[in-house]
């Protein structure tokens, strides 16, 4: 939350000491953050205070002016629209080389000498929204800004002079659990802390007494801890003073009339939300209480809403007025009209307004400071500055006062050792300096030594929490930059190394260096991903309040999430390869969800002949290589997955535990995500994969006696599965100790439905070398048994 | 003493011949002419046989000088001579080496692996430990043992994923965790001090715009010890913007708020561009504010968290820090991506950029 700050109005309570940039840069160090620092009016050059001599009519327009007006040194001839002009009007003029906002609109064009409609005009008679200051002077349409109300003021002077513009603004970030900090006196305490500024002496007004009570009724006190009211009477609704314009205009805010201003000062100066009813409209007496479910309400700003029994409302004896530190309503707003007005400062609880402006959708500064939590005490000063200003600026008399409390206020006090923060913040910080902070943001210190009781002030009785916020406090005004730095020592902690996290690095290096792009999919799916991907709902963690439809489900496997990625991608790259290492999850009964890190991995390309598959197969083989994990995909599919095709899986399968499963997506399933390749897809599981390589790999000392090596080559029937037959080599003899195939052939020459496997075959002994004759018999004996067990026909 | 004045003589002759020999070939056959089998130091040596015993040495050492001699000189000639052969190799095997490499198929890891690769790197080089904590949790963990009481705004629904299950009694809802903090009182709940963790993981915010996105990336580093103080948190954080942004990096802490710690820091970095300056060439520099970029928030962690996991605050100390990865790796490479989305969007024409 950011407070516009006039340093003019901080200089009521300080003296500034040092210069503005070092002061926004203490202020920034130490707590309220100085994001810009800018002049009230940084473009009116050439804009001086000018008084009407003349006003003609236009000779070629009904609707112009042609006027003569006094700037100073000359008389300068200006034609004008406004419907406002009159002889001896002092008016704002941008004279050439201005610049000004053509109806307010932000880009700034540049004034000249001109023509209009035939008759020469030297400048230009402003409206306040054309020079920046419609917020100060709300004015409405062809109504130019009349400054009639300056005394003693020469034609010809700078309107910066003129109409005191040349305060400076510090835009002030505060934390949110400091709305002190968006008030004028609450940077002033920082300035002072922070050694920018001293405190002036003033005079602080007291909440005047009267001896009529004004019947008031607190129904629910713990969202209502503090109420007070005070009606006056006699009172004359108008513009503000100028130095009360110019002070909210500085702050942003829109002056209304000076009522509702002076309510919006005391916001700005003490940082405490005030309120001002018509009295008039108020039925009997103020009742603050729930509404009813149904209840209906007209907020200031039109807009009509239906209140709950959570929401906190100031009513008379009948209807809502308020929604309570949200809005007042329009029917008891204060008008020109208002003579009685009461005006309110309370204390709110913040949670209850946080809740009732977000269910109506209706903010206001006032929301905004209640909902971070104030102080029960804060109305009493409030109130009596806010009385203060009216009787001076608006008159009238107080005629009753009601203060109701939900219990006495009892201030906020906490033992505290000094000699704790050395070693907390790692620096030495004088006992003087740090009694110095603590009292120059209002804490009163009690006792004597580093062992004391610190009472907390009001404007900190809701931020303050512990001990540990006093250190806060002094570390903070030290300047965390004053402070050391430097590595913690000590013992470094030994903690095993998460092996899933080792794997899951290795698994994202080996795919990205073979080719394949790693993705980063949303762990959501919607209910359309399930549905096509054929997961089952029940079987998945739903979200409570998802953004949008299209994000639901936590998803609970990979799939549907790449199939997204393929399918977007497809019409730029028709064949690519991609992977992802994320986390799954699973719902679990009573307990937090299951959590199993996944490893998807795509080949995509438009044929159709499982070339993905076996690329992809490669690639699974590389990292069981590498892991040494032997044999890890089962021969037989023991249950089929629906979500693959059902002629193209296999099953990633050790030692009992089903790893996962490589294979080309189901055809129709590519279809409903609307891919029209073929998609080859690893599904797996991290941490199953990873307990596989606790076997690590084995060393076999390498052959001492000569290997014999023989190929063979052989046609065999298509559904004679590689599998089974290298099964066979690997339980034929002890003397053929590797095989390798080198090529798989199909085509017309050998006949349809059939393939041709050529493989090289090695034979040895680990204790003498092979007679010739043996190698020879073994390896007759081997495709003698290819020809018997799988009907081959070898081939030369 | 003749046959002494032979070996010398034959040193000689070598020498000459080697003077026109012009090419490896030749070389060749003037080694096997002086020093093969039936060379002419061999026929030389054939002489040895009529040699007295008494003058035997002194011969051999003149026969082995020269035969040492002359093996020098082939040698010498050789390595002359196939300098000279590869004197020509630039236009007899010139190729171009202009035209492209082959390429074996190129992949990528994400921008958001590789910097979550490089952060956890540095970190581990001072002694952390990179650990994982659940990403779905009760409410308690994400919130209320980090002080973070019911009514706290983060825990209204507009700004959390809520599961949809039963809550727990104790444990409250089960959420998507809006940051890794959770992950501070699982670790505290499991290991005792010395604690030095950096938790990276998945995080879920109820946003989405062009610079938000509903899942992001959070790193949470937590130290707990005795005598940890707001210097050692310093000190760490400065080490991370040194390896992490440049040596020339610096960071500034400015008080902050965050219900977990006590006190609570934001941290910024000194703007590269500008050299933490402000400004740059004409103006304002156009990435920073006034130096600094605003990196992300760390803390004391505040004693009620300490009670919430059962560690004494007064016998120990520690310090938080976190923040997105997303945004650390934006700060440095300067990538400015107009839509944050654009990250999980997962288009190959962005992601084979990196």
């Amino acid at each position: 939350m950011n407070n516009l700050l006039s340093l003019e109005w901080l200089g009521e309570f300080v003296n500034v000491s040092v210069s503005k940039e070092d002061l926004a840069q203490r202020l920034s160090l130490t707590g309220a953050g100085v994001e810009h620092i800018y002049l009230q009016s940084e473009w009116l050059e050439h804009v001086v205070v000018g008084k009407i001599i003349s006003v003609e009519p236009h000779p070629n327009a009904d609707s112009l002016h042609v006027c003569r007006v006094d700037v100073g040194k000359h008389t300068a001839q200006i034609v004008c629209g406004g419907v406002n002009l009159f002889v001896g009007e002092l008016v704002i003029v941008a004279l050439p080389g201005a610049q000004v906002q053509w109806h307010g609109e932000s880009e700034r064009i540049l004034i000249g000498n001109t023509t209009l409609r035939g008759v020469e005009s030297a400048g230009m008679i402003c409206a306040s929204n054309e020079i920046g200051l419609g917020d100060i002077m709300p004015a409405a349409d062809r109504f130019i800004a009349d400054v009639s109300f300056l005394k003693n003021v020469k034609t010809g002077t700078p309107i910066i002079t003129a109409l005191g513009l040349g305060d400076t603004i510090f835009d002030i970030e505060a934390t949110t659990n400091r709305p002190d900090l968006m008030s004028v006196v609450g940077i002033a305490r920082e300035a002072v802390a922070a050694r920018g500024a001293e405190f002036k002496k003033r005079a602080e007004p007291r909440l005047p007494k009267s001896s009529r009570a004004l019947p008031a009724l607190v129904l629910d006190k713990k969202l209502c801890p503090r109420y007070i009211a005070v009606k006056i009477e006699g009172i004359r609704v108008g513009e503000s003073p100028w130095w009360i314009r110019r002070r909210l205009g500085a702050a942003g805010i829109r002056s209304i009339n000076n009522i509702v201003d002076i309510t919006n000062y005391v916001r700005l100066e003490l940082g405490q939300p005030m309120h001002a009813f018509d009295a008039t409209k108020i039925n009997k007496k103020i009742v603050v209480r729930r509404a009813s479910d149904g209840e209906t309400f007209v907020a200031l700003d039109d807009t009509k809403h239906v209140l709950t029994k959570e929401m906190l409302v100031i009513a008379d004896d009948e209807n809502a007025l308020a929604v309570a530190g949200v809005m007042g309503g329009k029917e008891s707003a204060v008008s020109e009209e208002t003579t009685s007005i009461i005006f309110e400062a309370a204390a709110f609880d913040g949670v209850s307004v946080r809740r009732t402006a977000r269910t109506l959708g209706l903010y206001s500064d006032s929301q905004l400071l209640f909902e971070k939590g104030l102080s029960t005490e804060a109305p009493v000063a409030a109130m009596a500055r806010v009385v203060e200003l009216a009787l001076e600026i608006a008159g009238g008399a107080v005629v009753g006062v009601a203060d109701i409390s939900a219990s006495a206020y009892k201030h906020l006090v906490f033992p505290f050792d000094f000699a704790r923060v050395e070693s907390f913040v790692g620096e030495k910080i004088s006992l003087v300096e740090m009694k110095r902070i603590l009292a120059s943001l209002g804490f009163t210190i009690k006792g004597a030594g580093t062992k004391v009781k610190i009472h907390v002030p009001t404007w900190r009785d809701h931020d303050i929490e512990s001990p540990v916020d006093f250190i806060e406090e002094i570390a903070r005004v030290y300047g965390y930059h004053n402070l050391p730095s430097s590595l913690p020592v000590g013992r470094i902690p030994e903690r095993h190394a998460d092996v899933e996290l080792v794997s899951e690095k290795e698994l994202r290096e080996f795919f990205a260096t073979r080719g394949f792009h790693e993705t980063y999919t949303y762990s959501f799916l919607s209910e359309e991903d399930l549905r096509r991907s054929e997961l089952e709902r029940a079987l998945t963690v739903a979200i409570q309040n998802p953004l949008s439809s299209e994000y639901t489900h936590m998803r609970p496997s990979l799939i549907p999430s790449l199939l997204r990625v393929i399918a977007e991608n497809e019409p730029n790259f028709p064949a690519e390869n991609i992977f992802e290492v994320s986390n799954v999850y699973h719902p679990v009964k009573n307990e937090s969800a299951h959590e199993e890190l996944r490893l998807a991995a795509a080949v995509w390309s438009p044929e159709k002949n499982g070339v993905q598959f076996f690329a992809l197969k490669g690639a699974v083989q590389h990292v069981c290589d590498e892991w040494g994990i032997e044999n890890i995909f089962a021969n037989k599919i023991s249950k089929i997955n629906p979500l693959f095709h059902p002629g193209r899986q296999i099953t990633l399968e050790k030692n009992g535990s089903i790893i996962g499963t490589l294979g080309e997506i189901h055809p129709l399933i590519l279809k409903q995500f609307g891919i029209s390749g073929r998609v080859a897809m690893l599904d797996a599981s991290v941490g199953l994969f990873t307990q596989q390589r606790a076997h690590g790999k084995k060393f076999k000392a390498p052959a001492i006696f000569p290997i014999a090596k023989r190929d063979v080559a052989f046609v065999v029937d298509e559904r004679i599965t590689y599998a089974a037959i290298t099964q066979m080599f690997e339980s034929f003899d002890l003397k053929l100790t590797s095989f390798e195939l080198f090529d798989i052939f199909r085509g017309t020459s050998i006949g349809v439905g059939k393939k041709s496997f050529a493989f090289h075959i090695s034979y040895s002994l680990p204790d003498r070398t092979l007679a010739a004759e043996e190698v020879e018999i073994a390896h007759s004996n081997l495709v003698a048994m290819l020809v018997r067990n799988f009907g081959a026909v070898p081939r030369e | 003493m003749d046959l002494i004045q032979n070996f010398a003589a034959l040193a000689e002759q070598a020498a000459q011949i080697l003077t026109t020999v012009r090419d490896l070939p030749d070389l060749e056959e003037v080694q096997i002419d002086f020093l093969g089998r039936k060379g002419r130091l061999a026929a030389a040596m054939a002489g040895m046989k009529v040699v007295s015993a008494e003058d035997r040495p002194r011969v051999g050492v003149a026969a082995n000088e020269a035969k040492q001699k002359i093996q020098n000189l082939i040698d010498e000639a050789h390595a002359r001579l196939e300098k000279a052969a590869f004197a020509t190799l630039a236009e007899t095997e010139w190729i171009d080496v202009t035209e492209p490499g082959k390429n074996t198929a190129r992949g990528s890891l994400h921008i958001t692996t590789q910097t979550i690769n490089e952060i956890t790197s540095l970190f581990e080089r001072v002694g952390f430990t990179r650990v994982r904590h659940p990403e779905i949790d009760w409410d308690w963990f994400a919130f209320e043992a980090l002080n973070m009481p019911p009514t706290h705004p983060a825990r209204d629904e507009w700004e959390t994923f809520f599961v949809d299950t039963p809550h727990d009694e104790k444990k409250g809802k089960l959420v998507l965790t809006p940051h890794t903090s959770n992950g501070q009182i699982h670790e505290m709940q499991k290991h005792r001090p010395p604690i030095r963790m950096i938790n990276i993981g998945k995080c879920y915010r109820r946003q989405s715009d062009i610079t938000h996105v509903p899942m992001f990336h959070q790193f949470e580093g937590l130290v707990v010890d005795r005598g940890i103080s707001v210097a050692n948190l310093k000190g760490t954080l400065e080490y991370f913007a040194r390896e992490f942004f440049g040596h020339d990096r610096k960071i500034r802490l400015r008080p902050y708020h965050f219900r977990f710690t006590e006190p609570s820091f934001e941290i910024d970095v000194s703007c590269g561009l500008c050299h933490g300056t402000g400004s740059s060439g004409d103006g304002k520099c156009r990435v920073c504010k006034q130096g600094w970029l605003e990196l992300g928030g760390a803390g004391m962690v505040h004693p009620h968290v300490f009670k919430a996991c059962g560690i004494d605050a007064d016998e120990y100390t520690g310090f938080a820090f976190g923040w997105g990865v997303e945004r650390s790796f934006m700060m440095k490479s300067g990538v400015n991506l107009p839509d944050l989305r654009e990250l999980y969007k997962n288009d190959l024409r962005f992601l084979k950029q990196f």
